[in-house]
């Protein structure tokens, strides 16, 4: 297994200025676990794509055993806010925010998945970018959620994020007049289909993560 | 029966009336907190309260005292008896011009503005270091310790509670609230049904039917059962439209505004024997516990209410004071 995709070891604390109100570190490492399991599978699905036929297999299950890390941070994440007498931010906005950001890695957990169940081989121009798009807003939600705890330069984060899901939408609609142009048959078109909706809908999803942040950051500033 | 009989029976009653108003207004301040953080049903908190206020009533005679003796010195005469009824119209039309025209307002400083109006336009003795000690320095520190205090205790509470559980904590948590919410309506009881007994008993001190400095008890009965049951019939009304507008406040800032507005009603009304206000001691420290989030938490147009009224509702409920004894007096009484 490359080392590349080693989760990279991150300090909630690095950077962080005195808080006034408590806010529970563990809580923050959890997220920016989460979203790294995102980075990773991303990465993973560009690999998957780029890479041999024969390996696909092999790529997609250990997305796969990365999407079971993803459920049980979430669990972690979920059961820790339930239990929290004292939440840092709206209780509400923490769960949605976890569960967006899990719902963002079972698209891509999907979208790998159907690539090797349905043995899609013919890659239509477009997919490469839209799941290199994936990559970069999953890579851009990890190296923001460290941020979480402080919600300091985030700015940045909203307009790219909302620039990578515009591109995203682009490319998705470019891939589907492509299928229906009239080179591919129909069993083709239904089978890539399913994969650039749910990388499509991965996209759409961590789109929803930044605008759950937006959230917090604008009751919270 | 005489001129100052009936007099003194208006007074009653206009008292009366003006503590059931009281009572029926501040129900939603009195338990909105404890149903808002669902620590007792909306019932309960309602019970709460209506008891609370009862019990408050009776427990001290500071507050009454301080109204009735230590603010202005009115001549036992009918003359005297007018002064008395021309402070309380002049409150209550304050408070009536305020509500019409939306104005921040305080009964507790309406009261007193009235009192000191009609006591200075009759040209009787206004005890200027009682009204500056009692009520004015009171009155500007009460809400400022509620907001310093309630913001300092939250971020101690949650600080301290940190690491807490919510299936450990909770349980504990609900009775602590209760018990807030409890000392809470006490406090309000202590301070502003003493309000309408020191106006009571002052009426029948200048009437000439009670003397010395002690409240009658069928005062301290009728002013706490008035208090009570407009608490009651308020609560009732608020009950309904509950959970639509409620204010966002969890547990421990519940307690934490509770905990210091009680301690600011019971020091103020029985170390201080001052009369301040229940409404700005109650929302300030609702103020200073949610200011823990941050600027944007603060309602800040409730805070600019407070301080108008600081500025505006002494001078002009004293004026309003003035302007019904002079009425009196065109009319002709004594």
């Amino acid at each position: 297994m490359p080392c590349s995709y080693e989760v990279e070891k991150t300090s909630s604390n690095k950077g962080d200025l005195v808080s006034l109100t408590p806010k529970d570190a563990v809580l923050f490492d959890l997220y920016t676990s989460l979203a790294e399991r995102i980075a990773v599978g991303a990465r993973m699905s560009v690999e998957m794509i780029n890479g041999a036929k024969e390996d696909r297999k092999d790529v997609a299950k250990r997305i796969g055993s990365i999407e079971s890390e993803a459920d049980e941070l979430l669990g972690q994440i979920v059961r820790r806010i339930d239990d929290m007498f004292v939440t840092p931010y709206d209780r509400g906005d923490l769960q949605e925010l976890a569960n967006k950001l899990d719902d963002a890695m079972d698209e891509i957990e999907e979208a790998t998945d159907l690539i090797v169940l349905h043995g899609v081989d013919v890659f239509p121009d477009g997919l490469i970018e839209l799941v290199d798009a994936v990559r970069r807003l999953a890579e851009l939600t990890a190296s923001t959620m460290p941020r979480l705890k402080s919600l300091k330069d985030l700015d940045h984060y909203y307009s790219e994020a909302d620039k990578i899901e515009t591109e995203g939408d682009r490319l998705h609609r470019r891939i589907t007049s492509m299928l229906f142009s009239g080179n591919y048959d129909a069993m083709t078109i239904l089978r890539i289909n399913g994969v650039i909706d749910a990388f499509e809908e991965s996209l759409d999803e961590m789109a929803r993560v930044a605008r759950v942040i937006r959230t917090i950051a604008l009751k919270e500033s | 029966m005489t001129t100052a009989h009936l007099l003194v029976i208006l007074i009653v009653i206009v008292a009366l009336v003006f503590d059931y108003t009281n009572g029926f207004h501040d129900a939603a301040n009195a338990i909105a907190t404890t149903v808002a953080t669902k620590a007792v049903k909306a019932k309960t908190a309602l019970a709460i309260a209506a008891l609370g206020n009862l019990v408050g009533a009776f427990l001290s005679e500071g507050v009454a005292k301080t109204v009735g003796k230590g603010i202005i010195d009115v001549e036992a005469s009918n003359s005297g008896l007018v002064v008395v009824m021309a402070a309380l119209l002049g409150a209550i039309a304050w408070n009536l011009l305020t509500w019409w025209r939306g104005l921040p307002s305080s009964s507790s400083h309406a009261l007193i503005g009235g009192l000191v109006g009609a006591a200075l336009a009759s040209g009787e003795l206004v005890h200027w270091a009682g009204v500056i000690e009692k009520v004015a320095i009171p009155m500007v520190i009460s809400p400022l310790v509620g907001i310093s205090g309630a913001f300092l205790l939250t971020l101690l509470l949650q600080w301290i509670f940190r690491n807490a559980k919510r299936s450990r904590v909770g349980h504990g948590f609900r009775v602590t609230q209760v018990a807030a919410a409890t000392a809470m309506s006490v406090g309000h009881g202590l301070q502003d049904a003493q309000k309408t007994m020191g106006v009571i008993t002052l009426s029948l001190v200048v009437g000439g039917m009670h003397s010395g400095d002690s409240i009658p008890v069928w005062v301290k009965v009728a002013a706490a059962a008035a208090i009570s049951l407009g608490t009651y019939a308020g609560g009732w009304r608020i009950m309904k439209t509950l959970g639509k507008r409620m204010v966002e406040i969890d547990p421990i800032r519940g307690v934490a505004s509770q905990t210091v507005a009680s301690t600011v009603l019971f020091f103020m009304a029985i170390h201080l024997k001052a009369p301040i206000s229940t409404t700005h001691t109650i929302t300030s420290s609702i103020i200073g516990a949610g200011a823990t989030r941050g600027p944007k938490w603060v309602r800040w147009g409730v805070v600019r209410n407070i301080v108008t009224a600081w500025v505006l509702t002494l001078p002009a409920a004293a004026a309003c004071g003035a302007f019904f004894y002079f009425v009196f007096q065109f009319l002709g009484m004594p």
